[in-house]
């Protein structure tokens, strides 16, 4: 419980060393100089600069000797305020030992840092596009993109299912259709979806809402399917018509499934919004990874890959706070 | 006088009753001849698959199996009529065809051959005035408070604003789950949640109450204080009840007349007339008695 305490403490810290240290010049900060007047990379990465004691702006020894402390205070039985709920403490733990091995790793010039850009250059190239605005752009085109495939998704979605799940023959018709597009992944559609829509957000929208509207689709359908026949006498038995079995009880009843299927439906149009930007489009985080790739500039992929999981992380906890508050009843 | 009052027996009458509450107890009055439901020979039978004629398999076929369709009787040439503001139990062993009866009063089914009228039309259908409540506690709407369960009838019928509001809360008194009107099922145990569903029956004032094994799943001291509920129900609400268990007690304990089944196909086996003023006295010579002619009529 203590050694996780003194990790969590030790990864709290690194985090405050990354968000204080200052930018490095080549990412928009201010030069800094030595006393020689020569310039310092404030960030001092190991694969443009051999290790020295006097580099004190590098948040790597920054943290190391933070941590050394930290370990010191362990062995002398220090007690550490109790803070932090202990589920925070565990993962932060986990990310945290990720984080420190990988930046060791490449620090002690075990992998080329080309090949794994070691957090502390990630975070860095991330502040400096971040300060260019650079980022922000990328950021609100994805955005922007998966959302009005994402809402067109549901507004497809629930409904169809909801008629497929009530009319038999309408079913009929439609089910063999559907499943002969569902199996083809979204993103073979790429090609076509130039041709016909041309270069831009149309065919990236349209292969994300290919690709979220079917887990809409068949929860939709599978819960609405699932409303329990008892419920639906009941409610005809309260004097309820055709439309009140539609509106009060099959919708309510099959709200949480067709809501797993809306989350499930926004990470697979995640996943295809980053294929589809790979080709289609000028911006967005996927055409800046691909750009960075081109140029190899690899911490900037591997920034790009961050940002896409933050946000991922961000809406998909959006999404179920929302679900949670919706459906206070389960 | 009283005769008078229940002469202009309407909703409106009925909803007057229920909101004086209990304070209408002993108003009630039983019309003899003046029925509610007439059963006339009902018969109902399910289209079963079985392998050999008699012990039912399934209900659907498989394409290379063996099962042939055949017939299974649930009940057979039924004829009973229910007075208005009569208290009726059906009684039989399991599967004996008891809820398919109700389900047919209800309107969910209908009779294979026979006649079942409500207040002398054919049943159609399910209709308001014919509440039923259910043999699970599932049927309470899980995603509605106990207010927007209980509230939903008259929703449903167009009563609105204050009128709704109070009549919810009169409800909700009568069923004693004051204080829980925010809460949802989840939050409830059995015993709250048969009350739910009762109250969500009785609070559009059904002319006939329509209950299916409703306290079958509780331990007995909920399920006395339960019994207590609906008689103090019927009393201040001029309606019918219907109610089904396999409970011979509850049945002596509850009803003016207990009809009881055979086994399937469910036939009216006899039908017993209690003559006993409520509440009753469980362990009375009288009570014990009725008891036991319903327990040897099962048993045999
Ligand atoms: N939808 C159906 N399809 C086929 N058979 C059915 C159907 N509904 C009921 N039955 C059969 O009809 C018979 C009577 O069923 P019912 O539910 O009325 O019994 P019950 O008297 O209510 O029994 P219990 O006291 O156990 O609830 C049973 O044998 C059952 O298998
Ligand atoms: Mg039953």
């Amino acid at each position: 419980m203590e050694l996780r305490k003194t990790i969590f403490v030790l990864v709290l810290l690194m985090a405050l060393g990354f968000l204080t240290a200052p930018l490095p010049a080549a990412y928009g900060g201010e030069q800094v100089y030595d006393q020689k007047g020569g310039p310092v990379d404030t960030w001092n990465r190991p694969m443009e600069k051999e290790f020295k004691v006097g580099d004190v702006y590098s948040p790597v020894h920054f943290m190391i000797g933070i941590a050394v402390a930290i370990l010191v205070l362990h062995l002398l039985k220090f007690k550490f305020p109790k803070v932090v709920p202990v589920v925070l403490v565990r993962a932060l733990t986990s990310v945290g030992i990720l984080l420190i091995s990988w930046e060791l790793i490449v620090y002690l010039h075990w992998v080329r840092s080309v090949l794994l850009p070691p957090p502390t250059t990630v975070i860095a190239k991330l502040q400096g596009h971040w300060a260019k605005h650079y980022l922000q752009i990328h950021i609100l085109a994805s955005v922007q993109r998966l959302f009005t495939a994402f809402f067109l998704a549901i507004l497809t979605g629930v409904p169809l299912g909801f008629l497929i799940a009530n009319f038999r023959r309408f079913s009929d018709y439609v089910d063999p259709l559907l499943n002969l597009i569902r199996v083809i992944p979204p993103p073979a559609w790429l090609p076509f979806a130039i041709l016909w829509f041309g270069i831009g957000n149309p065919p990236a929208i349209y292969i994300i809402w290919l690709g979220s509207f079917f887990p809409i689709l068949l929860n939709t359908i599978r819960g609405i399917r699932n409303t329990q026949q008892i419920h639906i006498e009941s409610i005809v038995n309260l004097g309820g018509k055709r439309m009140d079995v539609y509106w009060r009880v099959m919708l309510p009843s099959a709200f949480p499934t067709i809501f797993t299927g809306i989350r499930i439906g926004f990470g697979i149009g995640w996943v295809c919004l980053v294929t589809a930007e790979l080709v289609a489009v000028d911006a967005g985080l996927g055409w800046m990874i691909e750009d960075a790739r081109n140029l190899l500039d690899t911490p900037t992929v591997l920034g790009g890959m961050v940002v896409i999981c933050i946000l991922g992380i961000f809406f998909d906890t959006i999404l179920r706070k929302t679900e949670q508050s919706i459906v206070r009843w389960q | 006088m009283m005769r008078a009052s229940v002469e202009r027996n309407t909703a409106l009458q009925r909803a007057d009753n229920f909101a004086a509450g209990v304070s209408a107890a002993g108003t009630k009055t039983i019309q003899n001849g003046r029925h509610v439901i007439e059963i006339e020979n009902v018969s109902k039978s399910f289209f079963v698959y079985s392998s050999n004629g008699e012990t039912v398999i399934t209900e659907k076929k498989r394409f290379f199996s063996r099962k042939k369709p055949c017939e299974l009787v649930a009940l057979k040439d039924v004829t009973l009529s229910i007075d208005h503001g009569e208290f009726v139990s059906f009684l039989g062993p399991s599967g004996c065809g008891k809820s398919t009866l109700l389900r047919i009063l209800a309107g969910f089914e209908y009779p294979s051959s026979g006649n079942v009228k409500c207040k002398g039309e054919c049943i159609q259908g399910p209709h308001p005035q014919r509440a039923m409540v259910f043999q699970s506690e599932r049927a309470v709407f899980p995603w509605l408070t106990v207010e927007g369960n209980i509230s939903l009838g008259p929703r449903l019928q167009g009563t609105e604003g204050e009128v709704r509001k109070e009549r919810v809360a009169k409800t909700i008194e009568l069923i004693e789950l004051k204080g829980f009107e925010k809460a949802y099922p989840k939050t409830l145990s059995g015993g709250m949640l048969q009350r739910v569903a009762v109250g969500r029956a009785i609070v559009n004032h059904p002319e006939l109450l329509l209950m299916d094994e409703p306290f079958g799943a509780l331990d007995a001291q909920t399920r006395n204080n339960l019994q207590d509920h609906v008689i103090r129900i019927w009393q201040s609400i001029d309606q019918s009840i219907v109610f089904v268990t396999h409970d011979i007690e509850e049945a002596a304990y509850l009803s003016n007349r207990v009809i009881v089944f055979t086994a399937r196909p469910g036939r009216i086996r006899e039908v017993v007339t209690i003559n006993l003023p409520h509440p009753r006295e469980r362990t009375s010579p009288e009570f014990l008695e009725y008891r036991n002619h319903l327990a040897d009529l099962i048993r045999h």
